[in-house]
């Protein structure tokens, strides 16, 4: 199987910021040329914001060529960049987070698999994955994955790898990282927590990931496709409102 | 010998923190304190005691009284929560039979839960430690809507659906099953066999007792 890391920021749709989601998408060049079976990942990207928060959501889809495949494939994500609280005065602290159920600064200066409460650095991994004697069949690691788009459908919920459950050849994960906030105290104190965030959101054949790692600094080979996006809201004290700073993740951070 | 295993109406009533004017129907305690014990999934396979106390006075109602409240609060007519809707949200792997005492002080803390507890606070506590113990019923994990509506969806738009509340009044013989060592609620294992057309290897009754 082909390695190479094709990254593509091809705008599909461009929306008004709460009509729709801004959608990029990577096809998997194989498809063209022979057989495939993971067709492509699309990345739906939802701003999400208040007078007091700004954060960007994301639902993740991985379309196969056939229903069948559905089960062989996953996501990791990865994460770079940085949350911390800061006043007009300047940085105050990192925030602190789960990643691979410990908690530990937030702050990751280079790529690091994005696991928050366990140890799988499959995203959204069942740890229950396994032939399951109770329901007669094998639930796969990705189960838990969604059978439509969160981004668009209200209507969604678990495949649990049963093909009946499938709207279409594909399935989702969705992110919505820390937001950046505001606050202000009765004293006009202004704090904000600032999420400067890049994800690299990548499809694998879960069965070359493993189900545990001790270490997040940790980028696996084998990636299929990738597409990249971020969250990443600075707070301008003067003019009282949120910056969206792209894919530029914040000194602090780096 | 009828458990009087826990009712998690009123436990879970505690987690939702609704709190109700609406008059309670008559309930198995009152002016008592009730101890619930759950064991929760935490990451991996690592499991966490954990120990609920409830008293009428706080939260008397049933859940068709709570699901007319929640549907009036959310303005959705089918709105509704039961007690395994809330096992499977809050990720329980067992439950263990609820205890009844007249202050919350009263309660017991038996050598077998000092031992789990200690397991638990250790990282270490796994769902081996539960095996053959009729102490502990543990929790089929609904994984997707068919399994919800069945398992842990007791009313539908008015209409009883599943399971039903099974916890009320306590959990008898001919309603458990052991499989693999472990105790679990006939009926939810009932619904695994209808969904998946086949019948799980089970016994009836509790697991044999450990010894």
């Amino acid at each position: 199987m082909k390695t190479s890391m094709i990254i593509a920021f091809g705008l599909v749709l461009a929306q008004s910021a709460f009509a729709a989601p801004i959608v990029t998408s990577w096809t998997n060049p194989e498809c063209a040329t022979g057989s495939c079976e993971v067709k492509g990942l699309k990345l739906f990207i939802d701003k999400v914001a208040a007078k007091t928060f700004s954060a960007n959501s994301v639902s993740a889809e991985i379309e196969t060529t056939e229903a069948k495949h559905l089960t062989k494939y996953g996501i990791v994500q990865y994460i770079k960049g940085c949350h911390y609280s800061k006043t007009p005065q300047g940085f105050v602290r990192y925030s602190i987070r789960n990643s691979l159920a410990k908690s530990v600064p937030f702050i990751h200066k280079d790529w690091e698999v994005d696991s928050g409460d366990d140890v799988d650095p499959l995203y959204w991994s069942n740890d229950a994955a396994g032939f399951d004697d109770l329901r007669g069949y094998f639930v796969p690691r990705n189960s838990g994955y969604a059978y439509a788009n969160p981004a668009l459908t209200d209507n969604w919920g678990s495949w649990a790898g049963k093909m009946k459950n499938l709207k279409a050849n594909k399935i989702y994960i969705t992110d919505m990282p820390t937001p950046s906030t505001w606050s202000i105290s009765a004293d006009l104190t202004q704090t904000a927590v600032i999420s400067s965030l890049k994800f690299r959101t990548c499809v694998y054949e879960i069965s070359k990931i493993p189900t545990a790692i001790s270490d997040a600094k940790v980028v696996f080979d084998g990636a299929i496709g990738c597409l990249e996006w971020s969250s990443n809201y600075e707070y301008d004290f003067a003019k009282r409102k949120f910056v969206d700073m792209g894919k530029e993740i914040s000194e602090v951070c780096r | 010998m009828k458990n009087r295993i826990l009712n998690v109406t009123f436990c879970l009533l505690a987690f939702v923190g609704i709190a109700s004017t609406a008059f309670a129907a008559e309930l198995p305690w009152s002016n008592e304190w009730a101890r619930t014990i759950s064991i929760k999934k935490v990451a991996g396979t690592k499991l966490k005691l954990q120990y609920g106390f409830t008293k009428k006075a706080f939260l008397g109602n049933t859940f068709a009284e709570m699901n007319a409240l929640i549907a009036k609060l959310t303005g959705d007519p089918k709105a509704f929560i039961t007690p395994e809707y809330l096992n499977f949200y809050m990720g329980y792997e067992a439950i263990g039979f609820t205890d009844y005492a007249k202050d919350q002080g009263d309660f017991v803390i038996d050598e077998e839960l000092q031992a789990i507890q200690a397991k638990s606070d250790a990282g270490t506590l796994v769902k081996e430690d539960f095996k053959n113990n009729r102490r502990w019923i543990h929790i089929v994990n609904a994984i997707d809507k068919e399994e919800i509506n069945c398992i842990a969806i007791s009313v539908i738009a008015g209409v009883t659906a599943g399971c039903g509340d099974v916890w009320q009044g306590g959990i008898t013989d001919d309603e458990v099953v052991c499989h693999k060592d472990y105790n679990y609620l006939k009926c939810h294992v009932g619904c695994l066999n209808k969904i998946y057309n086949r019948q799980a290897e089970v016994t009836e009754g509790f697991c044999p007792e450990r010894k």
